[in-house]
């Protein structure tokens, strides 16, 4: 009995004097190497489980079976628009934007994405035209240029980029966790492709060694594994967000309040607004058409509407970007089109850019419309 | 249980583990299971639940204990003196009233002099009705309260009904009331070990433990979430068998590193597979349903043999062998061997103080032919512990198909050894026995997993590929 307790002693000694070992040297080994290593890309979506028809997000994991994360290469992963080669027959129209184009509230067949692709759209020289919805719910300019330079990497034939003012001002581009996280990337892109943003990007904070460690990045590593765990529930139920029956609505009254992210009324000056960042996506995109698309938003009724569209824009702000939009779409010779009040106002969920299935079919048959027109007049 | 928690419990043990030869080892044994009471014991919508749950379950171990026991003026103002003693901690736990030290319990406690009062109430209505009652209903009056107290809580509907009353008790709006409110820990073992020794005192099995071996035994705090369940004269044994060694201990660590990662890494990532209430509608393809009811399988192995695997750990690094919950259910290649390997505590428990006596008591009735006695005795044990679980439809069904389960392979089992049949003894047909009795087992959570009837039957006709 002693010899065997000795043993036991003895052999344990050794196991957990090697783990410690190998627990540090796993540390030391990522941490020198995790910024080259892109674990994000190690991926179970599209290999075992189907991919993702739009990026990951979650307010509710549990119950939606999607999270948020930050790691852009984990993001685009588990995308279906990630599954390898791009089918002759195919013209690849990718849309990116906020929540709207994500579908915040709306279930994959009802975003403006499903809706489109279920119009079975052709070129004329009989490509099909494939929607990839690669908008996420965060209102920057900035944001979407990041994900337009990731999208490039995947062949678009066609991006369509769908904006609102409230992407625009300089204060609200660089706030999103996404961009935080990705500021080496975003200043690779900008430098790169010599982008003119016309703001500053705060310097990339730099990781210790400590930080780069397992242990330290274990709510992200972890947050990896769950993505994947939660591709076996996307898979099997095809749900990647929980829509509650109920949810407060839109604010239909409003407060008399003029204001708009500090600026000013009664007039919205151009340098106040993200324009240069549009300027950079067209940069970008390079030979690739960007068509850009100022989204629907709820025109409210009720209370001090006549001072504010919704609980986003006095009107004052709003009316003067329209005409700063267009004037920029016209002096640059960019494609837009502006779809404002395309939708009756009961269409829209629980703010004043988020659509009913109905308000997303409205704007998808809107989009195509012209967009059959646009591809008409290709050469 | 949180994998802090569980890194507290595990050092606590460990400490006390190392005091094992002082002398104020048990008491402070029995201490630290009281104040871990408090501790795990969740909070509640209900004021001050968390502090009287952990109390009463305390106080009715005394009932339970002052039943068996002579109620002669010396031995009640021994055990008086006893439940004094054992009260010290839950008096210092309502102290914190007024230190407001964090995590001592999940709310505030009630005022001292308001516990003090209920205590003293409490014992003076338990005296007074035992004084009042002839020495034979003793026995009875405290299986009758235990069972009471145990539908009560089990039952969702009389759950409600007391969380609405406790809430009125407590001058607290009762429409806010859930059948959920009252989530006693560790109750359901409580209950189970204190019929054990009720049943074995009064049928002279074995003597009566002294009052703290008693409280000891049912409150030890690595086995009080989770069992094991184990037998108090085992557990007396092992609470006075000689001093703690060195291999115990590593074996113990061994054994909670095995469970935690069991419980935390396993279980944790099978949960976001596995089959549930949520999503036991939304899968629309029947292979990845069936995938689902096999990862709930799993994941509900290694969620509870990882729990069983701490407490034994735990126990272990104080020196106190609980006996072994499992053994390889899901290799079993027949439910008679799976139910002699899952949850074996429960089982024999059952078994000792159900099945046998029931077959026992039966047998001397010739007229009833075997099989009905075998089918009747196999079938309401299994509906007990499927009862035992909780009192609703699910919980009967699941203890049904177990029951029945076990009924036709007990039947197969004798059909087969009266037949000589080389076709039983392949590999193939070993694969082929496994495959079922773990597709059994795992239709069989089904049941367990879903309370509403309905929504188990579309999952049933779903995995068949039926109204998809």
């Amino acid at each position: 009995m002693k010899q065997a307790g000795f043993n036991l002693q003895i052999s344990w000694k050794r196991i957990l004097g090697k783990a410690l070992i190998l627990f540090f040297l796993c540390n030391i080994l990522y941490s020198v190497t995790s910024s080259d290593l892109s674990i994000g890309k190690l991926t179970l979506y599209n290999i075992v489980f189907r991919g993702r028809l739009r990026l990951p997000y979650g307010d509710d994991p549990s119950k939606s079976y999607n999270l948020t994360l930050n790691n852009l290469d984990a993001m685009f992963a588990s995308h279906i628009i990630s599954k390898t080669g791009k089918p002759s027959s195919e013209f690849r129209v990718v849309l990116i934007g906020d929540s709207a184009t994500w579908g915040y509230l709306l279930s994959n067949d009802h975003t403006l994405t499903g809706y489109l692709n279920q119009l079975h759209l052709s070129t004329a020289t009989g490509k099909e035209l494939i929607f990839y919805n690669l908008g996420y719910p965060v209102m920057s300019l900035t944001k979407d240029l990041l994900i337009l330079s990731r999208t490039l990497a995947y062949q678009p034939d066609l991006i369509i980029w769908l904006v609102t003012l409230e992407s625009f001002p300089k204060d609200k581009q660089m706030y999103s966790p996404l961009l935080q996280e990705n500021l080496n990337e975003l200043t690779r892109v900008i430098q790169r492709n010599q982008l003119e943003i016309g703001f500053a990007i705060p310097e990339p904070p730099r990781k210790s060694f400590w930080q780069n460690t397992i242990l330290a990045q274990r709510k992200q590593l972890a947050d990896l594994l769950r993505l994947q765990l939660y591709g076996f529930d996307w898979s099997a139920t095809g749900i990647d967000q929980y829509i509650p029956a109920q949810y407060p609505p839109r604010q239909e009254d409003l407060s008399a309040d003029l204001s708009f992210h500090g600026l000013p009324p009664p007039e919205l000056k151009a340098d106040a607004l993200a324009f240069s960042v549009l300027r950079a996506g067209k940069q970008l995109a390079g030979s690739i058409p960007l068509i850009l698309i100022n989204e629907p938003i709820f025109i409210s009724q009720g209370k001090n509407s006549d001072i504010r569209y919704n609980f986003y824009y006095p009107r004052w702000a709003y009316d003067d970007y329209r005409i700063l939009f267009r004037e920029y779409c016209q002096n640059n010779h960019w494609t837009c089109w502006d779809m404002w009040d395309f939708v009756s106002p009961q269409e829209f969920t629980n703010t004043a850019i988020h659509l009913t299935p109905a308000g997303a079919k409205l704007t998808a048959n809107g989009i195509a419309d012209q967009l059959i027109n646009w591809l008409a007049a290709l050469p | 249980m949180t994998i802090y928690q569980v890194i507290i419990l595990v050092s606590a043990a460990f400490l006390l583990g190392l005091i094992r030869s002082q002398r104020l080892w048990k008491s402070l044994l029995i201490f630290s299971s009281i104040i871990v009471y408090y501790w795990l014991q969740p909070s509640s919508s209900i004021r001050y639940l968390d502090f009287w749950l952990p109390t009463i379950a305390i106080i009715l171990a005394w009932m339970a204990y002052t039943g068996m026991a002579s109620l002669t003026i010396p031995t009640l103002r021994r055990n008086l003196a006893e439940l004094g003693f054992v009260l010290l901690p839950t008096l210092v736990v309502s102290l914190n009233r007024y230190l407001s030290l964090c995590c001592v319990t999940p709310t505030l406690p009630p005022s001292i002099e308001r516990v003090l009062m209920i205590i003293f109430a409490l014992v003076i209505i338990i005296l007074l009705i035992f004084r009042g009652l002839p020495e034979q209903f003793r026995f009875p009056f405290s299986f009758l309260i235990l069972s009471l107290l145990f539908i009560f809580l089990k039952n969702p509907y009389l759950s409600l009904t007391l969380s609405r009353l406790w809430h009125g008790l407590n001058h607290q709006p009762i429409q806010y009331s859930l059948s959920t409110d009252i989530e006693w820990l560790g109750i359901s073992y409580i209950i189970l070990r204190i019929i054990h020794v009720i049943i074995d005192v009064r049928e002279k099995r074995q003597p009566l433990p002294d009052f703290q071996d008693f409280l000891l035994y049912l409150i030890f705090f690595p086995a009080l979430a989770a069992g094991p369940i184990d037998l108090l004269p085992h557990f007396q044994k092992e609470v006075r068998s000689p001093i703690q060694s060195s291999s115990r201990r590593l074996e113990g660590l061994r054994r909670i590193i095995i469970g935690a990662f069991k419980k935390f890494v396993l279980a944790d990532s099978l949960a976001l597979l596995a089959l549930s209430q949520q999503n036991a509608t939304q899968i629309v393809s029947p292979i990845y349903l069936w995938l689902a009811v096999f990862f709930y399988s799993l994941r509900i192995y290694f969620d509870f043999s990882g729990y069983t695997d701490i407490a034994i750990g735990s126990g272990l690094c104080i020196g106190i062998r609980l006996p072994e919950n499992f053994s390889a259910p899901y290799l079993k290649t027949n439910l008679i061997q799976f139910w002699n390997s899952w949850h074996i505590t429960l089982a024999n428990w059952f078994r000792a103080y159900f099945f046998y006596p029931f077959v026992r008591k039966f047998q001397r009735n010739r007229n009833l032919p075997t099989w009905v006695l075998i089918l009747s005795a196999q079938v309401l044990t299994m509906l007990l512990i499927g009862l035992w679980h909780g009192i609703s439809l699910n919980y009967l069904l699941w203890g049904l198909w177990h029951g029945v389960g076990l009924f036709i392979n007990n039947q197969w089992t004798k059909w087969t050894s009266n037949h000589s049949l080389p076709i039983l003894n392949n590999r193939l047909t070993f694969l082929v026995s496994w495959g079922l009795t773990f597709t059994f087992v795992s239709m069989g959570w089904v049941w367990f997993i879903l309370a509403d009837i309905n929504t188990a039957w579309i999952v049933f006709k779903h995995l068949f590929g039926v109204g998809l």
